[in-house]
């Protein structure tokens, strides 16, 4: 008798949860389904289809495009199996050199002083990403910060939006994790060099993208760097660094410092279905794609800015 | 006569093949209930050894000496410090304060459910309960962040140091692992009631108890081992809980400033379990060994927590 009723109580809100879901389906359900980017260029490409398994993963900043790309690509040539985690850029340059993963996605370059052990990997260069600082909407009337303002927040210096021409409000300054992609660009290129030391009860971590917009647009006073992308897809206010927009123009000539080359990392030289891969997301068949989520093509940028974010070897 | 015999013989053979067959079943589910033990002792040893030899390594580094001894944790700088304290207090004290909330809640709750409440409330609260066991930790922390933090901000701004960040940290965190663990140990405790026999609320009634004489003095001393074993499911699942509470922390890898307050409640934070989901994908060297040994500590922490219950619940008035 109990287990009867249980089973009944249990199938009735089961109705009821599909009743749910039906009726907020079918206002949605026509729109979803046209959503695919659609891959017009495929007719005029000469790409080398390959099969078999390819596992790529690292950046969370490259890994939609490489997500996307991946989907394009297999729909494409059928026999391709590639996957796509999105661990972060440590995380891809680790697995790629382990041999977890085939393609290791970085937002910088190795660091070989670091990790001498990586100079086995080959860099295959093939976007570019722009990164913006946001902040909270409550912080009215700052459109612009030098990089010294930024970094006098990220060093603690700086505490309340009085300071930089804002409302009397205290700063709440988000980071990424140490080790995030993100958050190297961004203390090489804006912060100088200089890492962030600031602490305390106004200073949070966001692990993931995901939580840097939901902290920025929920906390009072915040301010977070996120890719320009996400922070327009997530319609966060963008500032602008030392007089300069987030815009394709002034990072063509490194008026806009905060952006940074993407990399897919692979264990010696490309071959086969990661070579194939890799040059479908850096060729004209993935230009769509790359505008898609908000990546600068490298052939775009000038030469000096490109060599401007590419570390000079040391001997020679 | 002779027939007779061979009846009695014919009887014997076919139920000694029975018996034999029924033994040989035994022998094979015998067989098959070992290896699963086996295997579940493997997995758990395996699991200890691996996470121990791993995080043991980091000794290797005279610099990690300070593991035990040290709040500062900072692999990364010239003169790498590995003081994880700070990592542990936050995993114990949001753990032990979450357990201190839920346990009478959640007794109450099964008191009310097994002792009191009419048929159909029962019917009707344990197949919801039982959903709620096996919710999702991250729908739980995106809720948490989504309603949880921006309501504790409000409510909480007056005594954090910072307004904006109120909401985050060992309050919300505590908060979540509440939300989590209750419908677990209600769950198990409702168990554990059921269990106690009927003749020993009988015998109590009929000493003259009221109903919560006969709870407090018969039925609760009862099932003490039972319930002392839904506890500690409970705080197991609380300091191993990682996604959620990471969520609603947010700090990086240092307590707040000054002396202990109530205002550490109420500002970004850490514990063990949001260091390690954090920081370990991208770490390596003694950085990396680190983190395993913070995923051993866990270990030896919900070691020492079921060690703790083993001894409250052999205490028991009825053994």
């Amino acid at each position: 008798m109990l287990t009867k009723w249980r089973i009944a109580i249990i199938l009735t809100a089961l109705a009821m949860l599909s009743v749910l879901m039906a009726a907020c389906g079918s206002d949605t359900g026509g729109t979803t389904a046209s959503s695919t980017p659609a891959a017009t260029t495929a007719s005029t490409s000469n790409m080398a289809c390959e099969k078999g398994n390819l596992g790529t993963g690292g950046s969370t900043a490259l890994g939609p495009l490489v997500q996307a790309a991946a989907k394009a690509y297999q729909d494409k040539c059928s026999g391709a199996n590639i996957t796509t985690q999105l661990t972060g850029s440590g995380a891809g340059l680790k697995g790629a050199h382990e041999g977890s993963l085939q393609v290791g996605n970085s937002d910088s370059f190795v660091n070989l002083t670091k990790n001498p052990e990586y100079k086995d990997l080959t860099d295959n260069q093939v976007a570019v990403v722009v990164f913006a600082v946001v902040i909270n909407k409550d912080v009215t009337g700052v459109t612009n910060l030098t990089s010294a303002q930024i970094k006098d927040i990220y060093t603690g210096k700086t505490t309340n939006w009085k300071a930089v021409g804002g409302p009397d409000l205290q700063i709440s300054v988000i980071s990424r994790p140490d080790g995030s992609g993100t958050r190297n660009t961004f203390e090489k290129y804006v912060l100088g060099g200089t890492k962030e030391s600031v602490s305390g009860a106004s200073h949070s971590t966001a692990k993931t993208s995901g939580d840097v917009a939901t902290n920025v647009a929920k906390k009072s006073g915040a301010i977070a760097y996120d890719t320009v992308d996400f922070a327009k897809k997530n319609n966060l206010t963008v500032v602008k660094i030392d007089g300069k927009d987030a815009i394709a123009d002034n990072v063509k000539t490194n008026d806009y410092k905060f952006w940074n080359i993407e990399h897919m990392y692979t264990k010696g030289a490309a071959t086969g279905l990661a070579k194939s891969f890799i040059d479908y997301v850096k060729g004209t068949d993935g230009a769509s794609l790359r505008q898609q989520f908000g990546f600068l093509d490298l052939s775009a940028i000038s030469s000096d800015a490109i060599a401007a974010k590419t570390p000079k070897p040391k001997h020679g | 006569m002779a027939a007779n015999s061979v009846n009695a013989e014919a009887v014997k053979d076919t139920r000694s093949k029975r018996t034999r067959r029924s033994r040989f079943s035994d022998q094979v589910a015998h067989g098959v209930f070992l290896v699963c033990a086996i295997l579940i002792v493997a997995i758990i040893f395996g699991i200890f050894i691996f996470l121990g030899f791993n995080g043991l390594r980091m000794f290797q580094d005279p610099a990690a000496k300070n593991f035990f001894t040290s709040t500062n944790w900072a692999p990364t700088d010239d003169v790498p410090s590995y003081g994880a304290l700070g990592f542990i207090l936050g995993s114990v004290v949001t753990t032990l304060l979450s357990t201190i909330i839920v346990t009478p809640l959640a007794f109450a709750m099964a008191l009310y459910m097994t002792e009191m409440a009419p048929r159909w409330v029962n019917t009707l609260l344990r197949p919801v309960l039982e959903v709620f066991t096996g919710m999702p930790s991250v729908v739980i922390g995106f809720l948490g962040l989504i309603v949880l933090v921006p309501w504790l901000t409000k409510l909480a701004a007056p005594i954090a140091p910072s307004a904006a960040n109120a909401g985050v940290g060992w309050g919300a965190a505590t908060v979540i692992l509440v939300i989590m663990i209750l419908p677990t140990v209600v769950s198990v405790s409702i168990d554990a009631l059921n269990a106690v026999p009927e003749s020993v609320r009988e015998a109590s009634l009929a000493l003259g108890s009221t109903r919560w004489q006969m709870m407090k003095n018969a039925v609760l001393p009862a099932a003490s081992a039972g319930l002392a074993t839904a506890v500690v499911l409970g705080m197991t699942r609380a300091i191993g809980e990682a996604l959620a509470v990471g969520m609603v922390l947010q700090g990086d890898t240092h307590l707040p400033d000054g002396p202990f307050s109530l205002g550490w409640f109420f500002q970004p934070n850490i514990n063990i379990t949001n260091a390690i989901l954090n920081y370990f994908s991208e770490a390596s060297g003694t950085e990396r060994n680190g983190y395993f040994m913070l995923g051993f500590v866990l270990l030896i922490i919900s070691f020492l927590f079921i060690c703790l219950s083993r001894y409250i619940a052999s205490r028991s008035v009825y053994k």
